[in-house]
């Protein structure tokens, strides 16, 4: 499977980071463009060429901007480069290496939407990350839209939309709003609004701009043009970060082709296609499925027609238990839970201890079935704000289903699976960008 | 009382706030790195400067800080990737060593260089074990 770059074009050049470097390159181009454009060509454009956002819920972004141009427009772009999700490390490295044309998409979505200011929500401990866009911010001096660093202390929810950038942007705790459902943009630091965009959405806006969508033309699948960068990470031959055209091959070509596959004398038991949310658990029969969210979002595709997620690909091989895997999912989700919904707060952490049980040989048939049901009720969205605890619930069904025998297995006698927990080195790391 | 240009400069972030509240992250990420202890007089420097109640403050410090007396902090990356790629491995030998605390956490955003740490917000990615004993040999200014 071969790359197709876009949202990381020019990656190699050296000192793309700095700004003389970027410019020499074409970058800023997109911009000066876009401050040549009115905001509803812009708008206009983007919504031809098919752009949606990256971050997992692949909403087009024209229709969001649209929004806030009928309610006045919005007076704050918020940049969301937390990435709490585990597994997930793309936006870091787009913050790091090609610091100028993440600020450039945010600014060009300033523009669009009418924009005075653009926050950038980044997670504290990215501190390279942090360092660069620091660097990047002050090369391009004084502009006519300002962009702050807002460092946010760790850890964080895993599924909390917008809500939690925005949340943390006011000095609040990091927990979700009850608003997020509601129509309308979203409020902040009460006199205005904002629009929220995932960093590597934004980054595809300068070579949009450029070449007035072109750039997409004949790119990526009908429902979703364009190209994704996945980060693929676990028991595979070469990890990496794999930007790739979307609806162009499966996962099999992504992981088996890409990624080399599994080591040296395994094989791959399953797929988290999505990160810890994935439904359904992809075993290794399953893996022919098309690299298209399109597909993934229609209720017809039957047993597989669950989330695509925001590019988060982890690989296990022979050698990793199903049981071990959800306990660990139980754990993370336990750990990253705000506390403000008590299903949540509560249930991840029964959950966590049930599955340790079984792990460890003390658990009976009637906690695994005791998990089977927590999950359903936990699943439920209705019960929380967020979706941090209904894609904990989900994550753990979706192993549940995808390897009942194996669970069973563990009932009243531990994991039969001789597991290998040394440290292991792939061949390369695919592109560290 | 805090020292005049830290004053400054945190007055300077609360600045880029239409509220003030908005800078409440930015000023513990401040202080963070000036190594300043936290006690009663920075949480009501802080609470004074954003608005935030210093309940809340205080909460929001006690949920994402820890401190370990002098051990030397490492954080050990343990999700899945990390722990297929053996960072139970990584803990167990790091555990051996006094002056170590470990610390588990669930995503350092390194995945395809799995195992990874850090220690004082520098990574250490693709460690093997002839790499950490290296590290640990190193001392603290190493690890």
């Amino acid at each position: 499977m071969k790359e197709h770059r876009i949202l990381f074009d020019g990656i190699d050049t050296p000192d793309v980071d700095r700004w003389p470097v970027y410019q020499s390159h074409g970058g800023g181009e997109g911009l000066r463009r876009a401050q040549s454009l009115s905001p509803q060509t812009i708008i206009d454009e983007v919504g031809s060429a098919g752009l949606r956002g990256r971050g997992g819920a692949w909403r087009l972004v024209d229709v969001r901007w649209r929004q806030a141009r009928a309610e006045g427009g919005a007076q704050y772009v918020v940049v969301d480069l937390l990435e709490s999700e585990p597994g997930r490390f793309r936006d870091r490295k787009l913050a790091e290496r090609h610091p100028h044309r993440l600020l450039e998409g945010a600014r060009i979505a300033a523009h669009a939407v009418g924009a005075s200011c653009v926050y950038v929500c980044i997670a504290a401990a990215a501190t390279r990350a942090r360092q660069v866009l620091g660097q990047a911010i002050e090369e391009t001096g004084d502009q006519a839209i300002p962009i702050h660093l807002h460092p946010v202390q760790g850890p964080l929810p895993l599924a909390t939309g917008d809500s939690l950038a925005l949340e943390v942007l006011q000095g609040g705790r990091a927990e979700p709003r009850a608003t997020d459902d509601v129509p309308g943009l979203p409020r902040l630091f009460s006199t205005g609004t904002a629009v929220v965009h995932t960093a590597s959405t934004l980054g595809y806006l300068p070579s949009l701009l450029t070449t007035a969508g072109e750039i997409f033309s004949g790119v990526g699948s009908s429902w979703a043009p364009g190209t994704q960068a996945f980060c693929v990470s676990g028991l595979v031959r070469r990890p990496g970060l794999y930007e790739v055209e979307l609806g162009a091959g499966t996962v099999r070509d992504l992981v088996e082709g890409a990624a080399g596959g599994a080591r040296h004398d395994q094989a791959i038991k399953f797929v988290l296609h999505a990160g810890y949310g994935s439904t359904p658990v992809l075993r290794d029969t399953m893996l022919d499925r098309e690299l298209d969210p399109g597909g993934w979002a229609d209720p017809a595709a039957g047993e597989i027609s669950g989330a695509f997620g925001g590019g988060v690909v982890l690989v296990a091989d022979d050698s990793v238990c199903a049981v071990d895997t959800a306990r660990r999912l139980a754990h993370t989700f336990a750990d990253t839970a705000c506390g403000k919904c008590l299903p949540c707060r509560e249930g991840t952490a029964w959950l966590q201890s049930a599955l340790e049980g079984l792990e460890q040989g003390t658990g009976t048939a009637r906690d695994l079935e005791w998990v089977t049901r927590r999950c359903a009720h936990l699943s439920s969205s209705d019960l929380s704000l967020c979706g941090h605890g209904p894609m904990a619930a989900r994550g753990i069904q979706a192993l549940l289903e995808a390897f009942p025998d194996e669970f069973a297995s563990h009932v009243d006698g531990g994991c039969p699976i001789s597991k290998d927990l040394s440290m292991k080195v792939p061949d390369s790391v695919h592109v560290r960008y | 009382m805090k020292h005049a240009d830290l004053d400054a400069r945190a007055r300077a972030l609360v600045s880029v706030y239409p509220a003030s509240t908005g800078a409440l992250y930015p000023l513990l990420d401040l202080l963070s790195h000036e190594g300043d202890t936290w006690d009663d007089e920075s949480a009501h420097w802080v609470a004074q400067l954003t608005g935030v109640p210093v309940a809340t403050v205080n909460g929001i410090v006690v949920s994402r800080h820890q401190t370990m007396g002098d051990a030397e902090v490492v954080q050990v990356c343990t999700g899945l990737s990390c722990r297929w790629m053996g960072a139970d491995d990584v803990c167990e030998r790091l555990a051996a060593h006094a002056k170590i605390w470990v610390v588990k956490v669930d995503c350092l955003g390194a995945c395809a260089a799995a195992p990874v740490m850090t220690r004082n917000g520098r990574l250490h990615d693709g460690l093997t074990p002839e790499r950490l004993e290296a590290l640990v040999a190193g001392g603290r200014e190493q690890i």
